[in-house]
């Protein structure tokens, strides 16, 4: 008996990816025109377990080609109370990926009435991208706080995970880790892990093109969570004039300037005027 | 993108030149994983279900899913697959597909009487056969409303 008729029943009229235009998409593509690029986080993030919780730190540029798309984005990511999740890689793919695994998580712990593990959220995250095989371009580092204490998973896009003490990922990933490969220990405090992660994420953010802007933190423990949002900038703005700008018109010369009418306007000859009303 | 009025043009032609091309190309590849994947997904645990439990147990599953499957509403019409997405248990979770483009506010929706009409043949002249309204295979909601449109 097969279970073709099951999974119709399922995939009848439902929503999902529209695909309607990428074959016109790819056929463009392919007769040489210049197709926009999704926004990337060039990125450093990194994340490390110390004596009671996780350190979760990272950059806030991202980036869509050579230019700079955003200079104070967000890469740490909400997923629950006690678990949270910075993302690299295509900007959107991180930002909704995290967000629906983020209610399925709600969902589960709704149904469950017990604090989400960190291997659920594990579990769900990779079986999402594995069945994309890396067309969703999340990389992640997923950290925090359950029943099993601080734990610490790195995710690739396409699905596969590793349990690690300390980890980094992203365009300035080998940045950060020769800061860590040089200077963790185990059972660091809270400050010791902070400072590390802090001196980590400048290291991405000074050495990879990628990465820049200010670091943000998230440190987790069993109590709870606090988010340090622009924890450090070490990249003000240098020079701003007081005031701003003011423009009059005119204040750029026109050249010149010319009209081309798109094609000789057709002479009418004769008959009656069209009637329009009063 | 480039802007330039000549690039301008020349992708126009390139969009009536490609037009033609349109219909035989490969499709995207992630079009191709959702068009699979949920058999496959069924599949695979059915056959786990099957080599911890024995055969019994997938066959009674299949049994079920396929009663509560059939149940189904006036053509045009999305059954909400309660029942299926119970015994899935997949009621309690979301998807891709539970908030992309739902197709409760699509914009070009299935007339409920005038594919029942079809359905019966009551807008064919007298004497023309009847012919049940055959849903799509491929699952996808444009060619269900084509074929639900056309039978």
């Amino acid at each position: 008996m097969s279970t073709a008729s099951i999974a119709q029943a399922l995939n009848e009229q439902r929503g999902g990816f529209d695909f309607e235009l990428a074959k016109r998409n790819a056929a463009l593509e392919g007769a040489g025109m210049k197709v926009p690029r999704a926004t990337k986080t060039g990125t450093t993030i990194v994340g490390m377990v110390y004596k009671d919780g996780v350190v979760l730190g990272a950059d806030t540029r991202s980036t869509q080609g050579p230019t700079v798309a955003d200079k104070n984005c967000q890469k740490i990511h909400y997923i629950a109370d006690n678990i949270w999740c910075c993302g690299a890689g295509t900007a959107a793919d991180t930002e909704f990926t995290t967000a629906l695994i983020s209610s399925k998580v709600e969902l589960h712990r709704m149904a469950t009435g017990k604090q989400p593990r960190l291997v659920t959220a594990l579990t769900m995250l990779k079986r999402l991208l594995f069945r994309y095989q890396g067309h969703v371009g999340a990389a992640l580092i997923l950290g925090g706080v359950d029943c099993n204490g601080p734990a610490l998973y790195q995710v690739y896009p396409h699905g596969s995970t590793d349990y690690l003490p300390y980890v980094t990922m992203g365009s300035g990933s080998v940045n950060a880790m020769a800061i860590f490969e040089s200077e963790y220990k185990d059972g660091l405090t809270q400050e010791e892990a902070m400072k590390l992660v802090h001196k980590a994420v400048l290291s991405g953010i000074f050495n990879d093109l990628g990465s820049g802007s200010n670091v943000d933190l998230c440190v987790i423990t069993r109590e709870g969570h606090t988010l340090h949002r622009g924890y450090d900038q070490p990249n003000p703005r240098r020079f701003r004039y007081p005031g701003g700008f003011t423009y009059t018109n005119g204040t750029t010369p026109t050249l010149s300037s010319s009209f081309t009418p798109s094609r000789t306007p057709a002479a009418v000859v004769g008959g009656a005027g069209m009637e329009v009303d009063a | 993108m480039q802007t330039s009025a000549t690039s301008a043009a020349h992708s126009a032609a390139q969009m009536r030149a490609s037009v033609s091309a349109l219909k035989d190309g490969p499709g995207h590849p992630v079009e191709a994983i959702e068009r699979s994947w949920r058999q496959r997904e069924l599949d695979s645990k059915l056959n786990m279900l099957g080599s911890v439990y024995g055969a019994h147990v997938p066959m009674r599953k299949r049994m079920d899913m396929r009663i509560v499957s059939a149940v189904q509403r006036l053509p045009g019409l999305p059954s909400s697959n309660l029942g299926l997405e119970i015994l899935l248990n997949k009621h309690e979770d979301l998807e891709f597909d539970d908030f992309l483009a739902d197709p409760a506010f699509a914009a070009d929706q299935i007339d409920v009487h005038m594919a029942m009409e079809k359905r019966l043949g009551l807008d064919r002249p007298l004497g023309k056969p009847i012919r049940a309204v055959q849903l799509s295979t491929d699952g996808s909601l444009r060619a269900h409303r084509a074929a639900v449109l056309d039978a």
